[in-house]
């Protein structure tokens, strides 16, 4: 469920919130508002209900309420159904962060009373009655800064496996605007036990299960096993793409849209062998044997299958039009292996009930060596730069297409540092050269042209590691920050993590002519929040990154409730993404925050704060 | 009881209530028998006048108090049993003077009550002595009265040490290392109603352990200490001593013992390792992620209620197509490593591990937090097929 959209700024803003509070978080019309909370309903004497609704008195509307120094809220508590027997009226109420906020009853009434509401964020009001603690009212007032920046999260609810499903929530919080007492009530969702089975033989088969909600990004994955029994996935309320991939020769299968009622009421999958997909592998010398072919519609694959001697091959798929893929360990090249796609424009079709063929011809090259000298506990990584175009041929259907292909590979020097790599395809290749990270040297690239024949050794001369530096603002409060710089250029996952100094300067060794993401995170004790700064490239000289200023934390507090409405769910990991459509947002997978809920379900959060226009 | 009786039989002789008895009767004022009364009287008539009418006889009351000292606001149930030896309706009257019995009753004194028998004295909630005074009264206006002292003792104050954080022990009835400890006397009582004036808190705790310190310095601050175990396991232990003006309460005496380093535990990954072998696209970024590190020093997530933390560090491997393991470097305080498209080919097998770390090197018990998968995971292997 969607928090509302963006309404306009000022009083406005704290109905959204309170709206936030009770539509996003209780889709079973449960009241979540805090009205009267679930300690407040219960009734007094046994038997006897009653519940204390407390209700604005000046402002009129809890919708208006807007904190300011001096400002005041008051309220009415109104008792409903029959009273305790005896009425005494226990007021308490606090803020956001849980710190008391002083109650004063009004005039003779017991039953109204006001509080000072001078500074932006949830209040928590709450009351018993009748002293029995039995007979109670709570409610949850936010007064939103009205120069408050909006700001939109993906929250994601993980309880432990007896618990709901994991699902996801979008909620607004507001710049300026720390917030308590929200309440989140679980989708109870669906158990849906998957049970895959050979269609043939009808006997229980092992798969990989992926569901994916394509309104989000929640993936649900889970495995059968030939021999045990159905495995159980929890799934919340939503539509899923399923894929099934059986481990055997079974032909993958897509199933979109489907709900989880729908899947629990299909019984079980069955897995037919689908339509296969037959034809060889060869080159200038004949057969090739240990070639590995596959077809990908999109996330629907084939079966893998790799050829035998005489380089045929038989796979199977579900009908559709595929892209392919084949790759085949170089002989004589050990590690190189090369890789040729057919890309799904034109691609193949695999019809229904019938056989597709599909020819692989790959084609006669000369050969070369690559020859390095490099130091010593070094990887080196070398991959065809220049497209090996006409090098592989597709055919189906009678008409042949070429297909975009590349060499790569990764082999460790012996010891003395020298790498041989024979029998490439004569080509441009980029050699990468990956140092002990821990030392001086940076990871290397450089391009080399391979000609035919044995080509002459080249020496490697290790480039230095360059500095990535900069400021974390504010500056006041950003010493001591953990970051990490993560290389995303692709090829290898590495990463480079330090500390910022006084004032938040920081400096990291890094590689040059490689693309990082600088990850931010400030320890709990800290006013910040964790943020992602996005990609950027190091050039060969380093680079000085602008002032990156880290946005304050904004306190998220509340408790995530299961399905009953009734009960905290403990245990539960609660983490919160920025959204891929916010312009901050550098790595909507990353959390910005994340905790766990106590045992009583309840937890709190450092968001980001969107802060404040000024 | 004799006055019961009495008032069942009901008044068998004549007479002039509130009339005094000549000096004859009150020398036969012993003599209880009517018959003998009688004999006498008329024996009496043969030597000189004789008063025939009534001789009254005074009754006679004693007291009975369970005990001499009772605590303030108890309720003292004094009884008292009596004889009137004409069998005449009595009339009851209950007194309470302050200050210890006097020889005589006040005769200004004003009755507490006209009960029977029994009068429930509530003992005042100060440290004083009263007078309990009993006077029975005939319908002839004879009385008979007494008396009983009974004084207030103070009753000590009980102590009771609450563990006030962490909010429950582990699942062995003990704490987890690095808790911080929030001992609290709120639940001690004083049952006279006296304030606690004094508290005194005795730790006893291992040698390199901190101190016991007031938790807050608002007043009154000695009642609730706290200390930060640390790193050092053992037992600790804290007595109380209340005090209420007078008398010291018996000590109280929590021992809170507090565990060795647990090993930590890898609770949840994404994807899950029952998922493995996990097919991936080539083509598709593929990330790997513990979401969960139960610890006592060093969980994850962090803990936001602030209390001691330390990261855990992550160690990151992966190996393809069954090769070496290559170290992840620089990910050892990142939660997530990412294989990027691309950089894997069809029919790669790719395998990611992780293993967490609290930083200590030897972990005395085996045993992890009760919600750790069996076996207490350090590590989490993930196989990636790619097709």
């Amino acid at each position: 469920m969607r928090a509302p959209a963006a309404p306009l700024l000022g009083a406005a803003l704290c109905a959204l919130v309170a709206a936030c509070a009770s539509s996003t978080a209780s889709p079973g019309g449960v009241p979540t508002d805090g009205s009267a909370g679930r300690d407040g309903g219960g009734g007094g004497d046994a038997g006897v209900t009653c519940q204390v609704n407390i209700l604005p008195v000046l402002p009129i509307s809890f919708d208006t309420v807007v904190a300011a120094p001096g400002a005041r809220l008051r309220v009415q508590g109104d008792l409903t159904g029959p009273p305790p027997s005896s009425v005494s009226w226990t007021w308490s109420a606090t803020f956001a962060d849980g710190t008391p906020v002083a109650v004063t009853q009004v005039g003779a009434a017991p039953s109204l009373v006001e509080l000072p509401i001078d500074r932006p964020g949830s209040y928590t009001i709450a009351v018993e009655v009748g002293g029995l603690g039995r007979c109670a009212g709570r409610r949850n007032v936010v007064a939103a800064n009205p120069k408050g920046n909006l700001a939109s999260y993906r929250f994601r609810f993980t309880p432990p496996p007896s618990g709901d499903p994991t699902q996801d929530r979008d909620m607004q919080v507001i710049g300026g605007t720390p917030t308590g007492g929200n309440v989140i009530v679980l989708d109870q969702g669906m158990v849906v036990p998957f049970d895959t089975r050979d269609a043939t033989t009808g006997q229980p088969t092992a798969a990989y299960l992926r569901l994916t909600d394509p309104a989000g990004s929640l993936v649900v994955e889970g495995r059968t096993t030939a021999a045990g029994p159905p495995v159980k996935l929890r799934l919340p309320s939503g539509t899923f793409d399923v894929l099934v991939v059986p481990d055997g020769d079974l032909a993958p299968l897509l199933l979109p849209g489907k709900r989880p009622a729908d899947l629990a009421g299909a019984g079980p999958l069955m897995l037919g062998k689908g339509e296969p997909v037959a034809g060889r592998v060869l080159n200038g010398a004949g057969p090739v044997a240990g070639a590995n072919v596959v077809l990908r519609a999109g996330t629907l694959p084939s079966t893998l299958v790799t050829t035998k001697g005489d380089g045929a091959f038989t796979l199977h798929a579900a009908a559709g039009t595929y892209a392919a893929t084949v790759t085949w360990p170089l002989p004589g090249s050990s590690p190189s292996t090369l890789e040729a796609v057919l890309p799904p424009a034109p691609g193949l079709g695999v019809p229904s009930g019938g056989v597709a063929g599909l020819d692989i011809q790959i084609g006669s090259y000369e050969t070369a060596s690559l020859n390095l000298l490099v130091n010593v506990g070094t990887r080196v990584m070398f991959e065809s730069s220049s497209s090996l175009d006409g090098l592989v041929g597709f055919t189906a259907g009678g008409q042949t297409s070429q297909a975009a292909a590349r060499v790569r590979g990764e082999v460790v020097p012996i010891g003395d540092g020298t790498v041989t790599v024979p029998g490439l395809p004569a080509a441009s290749y980029r050699v990468t050269v990956v140092p002990d990270p821990s030392g001086s040297d940076a990871i290397t690239g450089l391009d080399v042209a391979l000609a035919a024949g044995n080509n002459p050794r080249r020496t490697v001369a290790m480039s230095p590691k360059v500095s990535l530096s900069g400021n974390l603002l504010p500056s006041a409060d950003a010493a001591g920050i953990l970051l990490t710089a993560v290389d995303v250029t692709g090829d290898l996952p590495l990463a480079i993590s330090g500390m910022t100094a006084a004032q938040g300067m920081f400096a990291l060794a890094v590689s040059p002519a490689r693309s990082y993401m600088l990850r931010v995170r400030p320890s709990p004790d800290q006013p910040l929040a964790p943020t992602v700064v996005a990609p950027f490239v190091v050039g060969a000289g380093g680079l000085a990154l602008a002032n990156q200023k880290v946005p304050l934390a904004l306190l998220y507090a509340g408790e995530v409730r299961d399905h009953s409405a009734q009960n905290g769910s403990p245990a539960t990991l609660v983490q919160v993404f920025c959204l891929a459509s916010a312009a901050s947002c550098a790595d909507p997978d990353t959390p910005v925050a994340e905790t766990v809920t106590a045992s009583d379900g309840s937890f709190s959060l450092r968001l980001p704060d969107p802060g404040v226009t000024p | 009881m004799a006055f019961a009786l009495h008032m069942r039989n009901g008044r068998k002789r004549g007479g002039r209530p509130g009339v005094a008895p000549p000096p004859v009767s009150q020398m036969l004022s012993t003599i209880s028998s009517s018959a003998v009364l009688v004999l006498l009287c008329a024996g009496a008539c043969l030597v000189q006048a004789c008063y025939l009418g009534r001789i009254n006889n005074k009754p006679t009351v004693q007291i009975h108090v369970p005990g001499e000292h009772f605590a303030r606001g108890q309720t003292v149930e004094v009884t008292a049993t009596g004889k009137d030896p004409d069998n005449d309706s009595v009339h009851w009257a209950w007194y309470v003077i302050p200050g210890p019995c006097a020889a005589t009753l006040d005769p200004t004194a004003l009755p507490s009550s006209r009960q029977q028998l029994m009068f429930d004295f509530v003992v005042p909630l100060d440290a004083s002595t009263s007078c309990v005074w009993v006077m029975v009264t005939d319908v002839d206006g004879a009385s008979d009265t007494a008396s009983a002292t009974i004084s207030t003792v103070n009753r000590p104050p009980t102590a009771v040490i609450s563990v006030s954080k962490p909010s429950g022990t582990n699942q062995f009835g003990r704490y987890d290392l690095y808790s911080r400890f929030d001992l609290s006397s709120v639940g001690s009582s004083d049952a006279d109603g006296d304030a606690i004036v004094k508290r005194t808190w005795t730790p006893s705790f291992p040698p390199t352990a901190g101190a016991l310190v007031p938790c807050s310095t608002t007043p009154p601050a000695d009642q609730e200490v706290c200390f930060d175990a640390g790193n050092v396991p053992g037992d600790y232990v804290v007595s109380l001593v209340l005090n209420d003006g007078t008398d010291d309460s018996a000590p109280a005496q929590v021992r809170l013992t507090v565990d060795p380093d647990h090993p930590p535990c890898i609770s949840d990954t994404d994807p899950l390792l029952i998922a493995s072998p996990i097919v991936v696209d080539p083509a598709a970024d593929e990330t790997f992620k513990v979401q969960g590190v139960l610890d006592d020093g060093s969980p994850y997530p962090a803990p936001t209620d602030g209390r001691p933390y330390v990261p855990i560090s992550f160690a990151w491997s992966m190996r393809r197509n069954g090769g070496a393991w290559v170290d992840l470097t620089g990910f050892d305080q990142l939660n997530k490593a990412t294989l990027a498209g691309g950089s894997s080919l069809s029919g790669d097998v790719v395998d990611v591990r992780v293993t967490v770390s609290d930083g200590v090197a030897f972990h005395p018990t085996a045993s992890c937090d009760a919600m750790c998968p069996t076996g207490c995971p350090t590590t989490a292997t993930w196989t990636v097929r790619y097709r």
